[in-house]
């Protein structure tokens, strides 16, 4: 059913290997580059509170061991393989972004060990979702042999793109500014268009086999279970990533769920495009 | 794929959800009505224009360097944002200012705070160390 593609595990080489740590490496600056040049991401590696930057960096493990598991580029069906693509993919964006961040001269002599490695720690997690995704989108047609889809599948991959999409924009400024600017009305409006949003790419994009349901039972149910349920994915995600950078400290809960919303819309984004994207 | 085999081969099981589908749009749906709902009563209760109160707290007063620094809290009573929230701390010892000190906070949000420290020479412990916020600017 998933085709013979020549990557299976008996069919590796390790010129085949090469050649995807080259493709993870193109990954790993695609999408690092823009967080890479937002000024917020320099300053967030020496500031970031340590117990959440160690458990953000935890959470990429187990987002990059997932990410292995559904899409491995090496149809690795073992967890020893995943584990292994997952360690390399963040070991890729650890050297990618330790590199970038030299060029930029973000990172000199001068810095305390504390804030270089503070600055490598937060960027190496958008490199190593790229390192990941690369491996798929830049490799050659594998996208048709995915493993088999189910449901938490599914939500694990809206929680990825919910995760990356958020992340690329939740250290900026202009996300608390927009959420101070709003008035609750906004917010509202801002959540059912989210919701919308959200349900027509579930719809359009067609997640698997949402098109084959009888009569009228495929609209509701697709909403309620994905595109609800993705909200749901995205707005506990944007939390976390608020919380992650210290954006909810001190800050009264109607204020927090202006920024979740605020930051709602790119999650919800992420999660229905997850599967173009990682 | 076994999605696929079922969907077409056993119509009686595509009719039903399978529970962790449920599930997971139940707590959607919850997440969601508890955030409309949240947003819904700031929206009921928002009393319209009015500015923000901004008053400073003094948090604690420790050794920094050669001085001390003031850790202080900025706390804002009205439901509006304010930025760039300036904030000064006179001490004074019987009657005569001895030093000033000031810093500007960023943003503090409606029904919020947010921490800033103010930097002295002078221990602020002892003596009259008067904090206020002197402005802000709307967001």
């Amino acid at each position: 059913m998933s085709g013979q593609s020549k990557s299976e595990p008996q069919g590796l080489t390790s010129r085949d290997y090469a050649v995807d740590l080259f493709r993870a490496f193109g990954g790993a600056v695609l999408f690092a580059f823009p967080l890479l040049m937002t000024m917020e991401m320099w300053s967030l590696g020496f500031s970031m509170d340590r117990w959440r930057l160690v458990l953000f960096l935890l959470l990429n493990l187990v987002l990059l061991e997932g990410l292995a598991f559904v899409a491995g580029f090496r149809r690795a069906f073992s967890v020893k393989d995943d584990t292994l693509d997952a360690l390399a993919a963040f070991g890729v964006g650890i050297v990618a972004s330790a590199a970038l961040l030299v060029a930029l001269d973000l990172i000199s002599w001068g810095m305390t060990a504390d804030e270089v490695l503070g600055k490598i720690a937060v960027q190496a997690v958008p490199a190593s979702i790229g390192a990941m995704a690369a491996r798929r989108q830049l490799g050659d047609s594998e996208g048709e042999d995915e493993r088999p889809d189910s449901f938490g599948g599914e939500l694990f991959l809206m929680a990825a793109g919910a995760l990356f999409l958020a992340f690329n924009v939740a250290p900026t400024e202009e996300m608390i500014l927009i959420a101070y600017l709003m008035t609750p009305w906004h917010a509202i409006a801002l959540v059912v268009v989210s919701i919308l949003m959200l349900h027509a790419f579930v719809y359009s994009l067609e997640f698997s086999g949402q098109e084959d349901r009888p009569g009228g039972d495929g609209f509701w149910r697709s909403f309620w279970s994905y595109s609800l349920a993705g909200y749901g994915v995205a707005l506990l995600v944007s939390l976390y990533v608020l919380w992650t950078f210290g954006r909810t400290d001190g800050v009264a809960p109607g204020q927090v769920a202006m920024m979740v919303t605020v930051l709602g819309f790119p999650s919800a984004l992420g999660a229905a495009i997850a599967r173009l994207v990682v | 794929m076994a999605d696929v085999a079922a969907d077409h081969g056993a119509e009686g099981e595509s009719e039903r959800t399978p529970l962790l589908e449920w599930v997971a749009g139940a707590i959607g749906a919850i997440l969601t009505l508890t955030l409309i709902g949240v947003l819904g009563w700031q929206a009921w209760t928002n009393p319209g224009d009015v500015p923000p109160e901004v008053t400073v707290r003094l948090e604690e007063v420790l050794p920094a360097g050669a001085g001390f620094v003031a850790r202080i809290a900025g706390v804002n009573a009205s439901p509006e944002t304010a930025a760039a929230v300036e904030v000064e701390g006179v001490l004074s010892r019987d009657g005569e200012v001895v030093e000033t000190a000031r810093a500007t906070l960023d943003y503090v949000p409606g029904h919020s705070e947010k921490r800033g420290g103010l930097f002295f020479a002078e221990d602020p412990r002892e003596g009259d160390l008067r904090l206020r916020a002197l402005g802000y600017q709307e967001p």
